[in-house]
């Protein structure tokens, strides 16, 4: 990613080449497998940029909505027989209600109040997970069906998420540039002096949250039908804090950063599997480092990836 | 039946309280949101651990060894990852914290194992006071929390260093311009909480027993008191610790223990809504 020399265009649609190609160059399971990971991360810390990267909210209830879809998806199909599809639309639609729901709540508060009181959230809903009945409490649910026909090869679903997360990726790029984008951002950089251009804060800080929710969303669904299983523990506060840390190291507020922190956030755990004891160690240490000496992100060295000015984001 | 109860919560009411102490002074003081202080907490243990448990000393000495130790935990931790932090943006700090925590934990998991172990105080004969049972243990917790604030508010009221470190609080600019070192400032409070936290990850420890993540429940509830009280409101802080330990001991007691997390977050989030700035904290208008 660093050896770029040509700026601009070039590299985003080669990556992506790259990535359609990618079960053709690897028919390891194992590397397709981590891809598939790679890619619903980007879609969920997308999603967690357009929250923390454009208005500061550190919103950390994202990883109990992440769940939360995994969970519905999970009920549905198995429970009720649900077909796939509609329980992903409905698990999507769910996580968007409560969503807005929340916003109108968390919003009352900023700051580090808005990232605790968002924080307690997200352990309630790990809690709930935990000690439900119908979430099959600490073992979880089993037997999630695939989204796809079983009749497809196993590489469609690669596509399906590679396909779903360009357009979440796409649809990110979009937004930067619509009224919704400019004053997302604008509260980001001067809360108060958005406000003064007559920027409706709440408003806005509340879409930024139901957007945030939807893309947690989408990602929780593909995530439960890609493992066709769900328990507690990958929704739990950690998995906030995993978003918040891909999306701080990669760069907060541009369109890469959080995609590079994603791909670090499984290829560096899945690289230094010998030294698996020690991987939190170091990564509490880099997380420590990046904040402290580069707090702008591993993308601020490379401003030259489309759209990813890192003077654009300073207001964080 | 209600009144032990009553009881059972005012001894997790200590836990949180001193607990919540320490973080509302690193909050009041530095403005930093210290989410590691669980994890010190519970290093604070171990090292009690170690030195009770595998190294065989007195109680009293282990417990005042592993003090003295974590104290000098904290003046590191003020050198190095929270250096001069409450200068970069807010959130900033708070990563940093977060960072810290994810560190201690897994050192902790490297060094001792995920099992648990439980730290040989002792103390398990009941005392009887009337009809209400506790172990010597828990009497003694509730007697340390008390004790540590009488000697907190005493450090902060008549000693030098404590009036400075309320200037500090109360204007950091106006207390540097009267000559007061910041730098040194910071890392009394760091370690002085940081002792604290030792006292509370060896009783908890011996009360119940450390796991190296122990540390992210504990914080939890501690931050839970300090939101609830409005941060960095030392006051607020006591009575929020006791509202919420009681709380808490009565949901084990009288409705389910599997459920008495949820309910305490619940009921956080219930009355962060109807008091966004917490209970005692200043209504400030954005």
């Amino acid at each position: 990613m660093k050896a770029s020399i040509k700026p601009g265009i070039i590299l985003p649609w080669l990556m992506i080449a790259v990535a359609f190609l990618i079960p053709a160059i690897t028919s390891n399971s194992f590397y397709q497998s981590l891809f598939i990971v790679t890619f619903i991360w980007i879609i969920v810390n997308q999603g967690f940029n357009i929250i923390l990267g454009y208005t500061g909210y550190c919103s950390l209830v994202q990883g109990g909505l992440y769940g939360t879809a995994a969970y519905i998806t999970a009920i549905l199909t198995t429970a009720y027989g649900t077909s796939p599809w509609v329980a992903a639309l409905v698990a999507v639609c769910a996580v968007t209600v409560l969503s807005l729901l929340l916003g109108l709540v968390v919003f009352r508060t900023y700051g580090q109040f808005f990232a605790i009181l968002t924080l307690v959230m997200g352990l309630a809903l790990y809690e709930l997970f935990k000690n439900l009945e119908i979430t099959g409490r600490d073992v979880g649910i089993a037997g999630v069906p695939s989204l796809l026909p079983a009749s497809w090869p196993a590489v469609s679903y690669y596509y399906l998420v590679l396909l779903i997360m360009l357009g979440a990726v796409a649809f990110a790029l979009w937004l930067r540039k619509t009224r919704l984008g400019y004053a997302l951002r604008g509260i980001g950089a001067n809360e108060k002096l958005a406000a003064s251009v007559g920027i409706s804060l709440y408003k806005y800080k509340i879409a930024a949250l139901v957007l945030a929710s939807v893309y947690s969303g989408i990602g929780g669904v593909l995530y439960a039908y890609y493992m066709n299983f769900v328990s507690p523990e990958p929704f739990s506060v950690t998995a906030s804090l995993y978003m918040l840390l891909a999306v701080v190291i990669g760069g907060t507020g541009t369109i890469a950063g959080p995609i590079v922190g994603s791909f670090l956030l499984v290829f560096l755990p899945a690289w230094m599997q010998e030294l698996e004891a020690y991987q939190l160690t170091i990564y509490g240490l880099v997380v420590i480092l990046m904040i402290r000496f580069m707090p702008r992100g591993l993308v601020s060295i490379g401003s030259y990836v489309k759209g990813t000015s890192p003077a654009e984001s300073a207001g964080q | 039946m209600l009144l032990q109860q009553l009881l059972n919560g005012l001894v997790l009411s200590g836990l949180y309280l001193l607990l919540s102490l320490g973080l509302a002074l690193i909050f009041g003081v530095l403005e930093i949101p210290h989410f590691a202080f669980g994890a010190v907490a519970v290093t604070g243990g171990y090292v009690g651990y170690v030195l009770v448990n595998l190294l065989g000393l007195p109680v009293w000495a282990g417990i005042a060894l592993a003090v003295v130790i974590s104290a000098a935990i904290g003046v590191l931790l003020d050198l190095l990852p929270y250096r001069d932090v409450n200068k970069l943006p807010p959130l900033n700090a708070f990563i940093v914290a977060l960072g810290l925590m994810t560190f201690l934990n897994n050192t902790l998991q490297l060094l001792f194992g995920p099992d648990q172990v439980q730290i040989k105080l002792h103390g398990e004969q009941l005392v009887y006071l009337g009809q209400l049972v506790l172990t010597e243990l828990r009497v003694a917790l509730l007697l340390v929390a008390i004790v540590i604030m009488v000697v907190t508010w005493l450090i902060l009221r008549r000693t030098k260093i404590g009036i400075a470190v309320r200037a500090v609080a109360a204007n950091r600019e106006a207390a540097a311009l009267m000559g007061i070192d910041i730098r040194r400032i910071s890392a009394f409070v760091f370690a002085y909480t940081s002792a604290i936290g030792a006292v509370v990850g060896i009783i908890y420890g011996g009360l119940y027993s450390l796991i190296p993540t122990r540390g992210d429940n504990l914080i939890f509830f501690g931050f839970a008191a300090i939101v609830l009280a409005g941060m960095g409101n030392l006051m607020g802080t006591i009575v929020a610790s006791v509202i919420l330990g009681v709380f808490q001991a009565f949901m084990i007691g009288y409705v389910s223990s599997a459920f008495s997390t949820v309910a305490v977050f619940g009921l956080i989030i219930l009355l962060l809504i109807l008091k966004p700035m917490g209970l005692f904290g200043k209504e400030v208008r954005r």
